[in-house]
């Protein structure tokens, strides 16, 4: 009677691609199973008789080899070394995508700061016409990363040169009013 | 050459990859005719076999970079032959659509390898017995015992489970023993 494990297992184990845990089982079955044991050495005998190379081969033809050999030494080389088309390909591909990332990344962030500074421009026009030069020069200087306030606010009354850049001031600019600091002044 | 056709696979592979063709030659050598084997008995046919050979090894020559290292060599290229053979046979498929009967009944029947021919006993007779297989079987049959391809790339290249080439081969074997023994050879001595 046929044992299944002959297919399932059999095949693999003299293909030789079993790991070492399976062909102990197996070597294991087959002291009990004659029909796998028979079966392997069938095929072992057949691969030695038989399933050899030399009587599966064909020859080819003289003429053939020397045309195969003739294209393939005239071929494009496409993959050979390091410094490859397909390696070059690779490399433009990656510096195209960062570049367009540096790119993308610099204009949004230009974008958001730009608008920052154009929506502190609008709630100055809601203010007063008369103060729009003066809180648009502060707002831009929000833009720079060390503002020097003994010279850029030369022009800016003191009243509105600190109140102007804190937050709650910002915030109440929005809303149409202007915060003093009545002590300090 | 002679030094190089002693190497291993991988070793004249690298030549190869380093631009000395002796590389591609040695290993031409090596597996030509097993590949040569390999396309007749798909094809049927000798002289399309000897086309697909040469795409074989063209396409090797283009696509070397994608050699998976942990890779037979043997059985990538024979990965590539069993593409170009399943290539053919679509575009014959494809052919075979537009012809009637007629044309099909007196199309050229399939051409027996000239090695048949020379008087070989044995050969004959394993390739009579490999012929007569069915073309799935045959299929798994050639891949795994002339190009060393493991079960599993068989079972991925034929777009199949595992368990069903297992299950082709087992039919082949069975079949090729029974085939020898109608011709008088014993698998088992």
């Amino acid at each position: 009677m046929d044992c299944n494990k002959w297919e399932s297992t059999g095949l693999l184990f003299v293909a030789k691609e079993l790991d070492k845990k399976q062909v102990s089982l197996y070597i294991e079955h087959c002291r009990t199973c004659t029909f796998c044991s028979q079966e392997v050495a069938q095929y072992e005998s057949d691969k030695v008789l038989y399933f050899t190379p030399n009587l599966l081969s064909i020859s080819t033809p003289p003429d053939l080899d020397a045309k195969v050999l003739s294209l393939c030494t005239t071929v494009k080389q496409t993959s050979i070394g390091m410094f490859s088309a397909v390696w070059v390909k690779r490399v433009v591909f990656s510096a195209l995508v960062f570049a367009f990332g540096a790119g993308a990344g610099g204009y949004f962030s230009f974008a958001y700061y730009h608008s920052k500074s154009v929506s502190s421009l609008a709630s100055v026009k809601r203010i007063s016409p008369a103060l729009a030069p003066v809180l648009s020069s502060s707002a831009n200087r929000q833009m720079q990363p060390a503002p020097d306030t003994s010279k850029s606010d030369a022009n800016v009354p003191s009243v509105l040169q600190k109140s102007v850049r804190s937050p709650m001031a910002r915030q109440s600019e929005s809303q149409g009013i202007i915060t003093v600091d009545v002590k300090k002044e | 050459m002679n030094v190089l056709s002693q190497e291993d696979d991988q070793v004249l592979f690298d030549i190869w990859l380093k631009g000395d063709i002796r590389g591609f030659s040695a290993l031409y050598e090596r597996y030509k005719n097993r590949v040569f084997g390999f396309l007749v008995r798909m094809t049927n046919d000798r002289e399309i076999a000897e086309d697909l050979l040469q795409d074989t090894f063209l396409a090797a020559m283009r696509n070397a970079q994608q050699f998976d290292r942990q890779r037979n060599f043997l059985s990538w290229i024979f990965g590539i032959a069993h593409k170009r053979t399943i290539d053919y046979f679509r575009h014959v498929k494809v052919e075979n659509e537009h012809l009637d009967d007629t044309d099909r009944s007196l199309g050229k029947g399939p051409l027996l390898p000239d090695d048949l021919m020379s008087g070989k006993h044995l050969n004959s007779v394993l390739n009579d017995a490999v012929n007569s297989l069915e073309p799935m079987q045959r299929e798994v049959f050639l891949l795994r015992e002339l190009g060393d391809v493991p079960f599993k790339d068989i079972a991925h290249m034929m777009n199949c489970p595992i368990n069903t080439a297992l299950g082709r081969m087992r039919l082949a074997l069975k079949n090729i023993r029974r085939e020898l023994k109608k011709r008088g050879v014993h698998g088992l001595q």
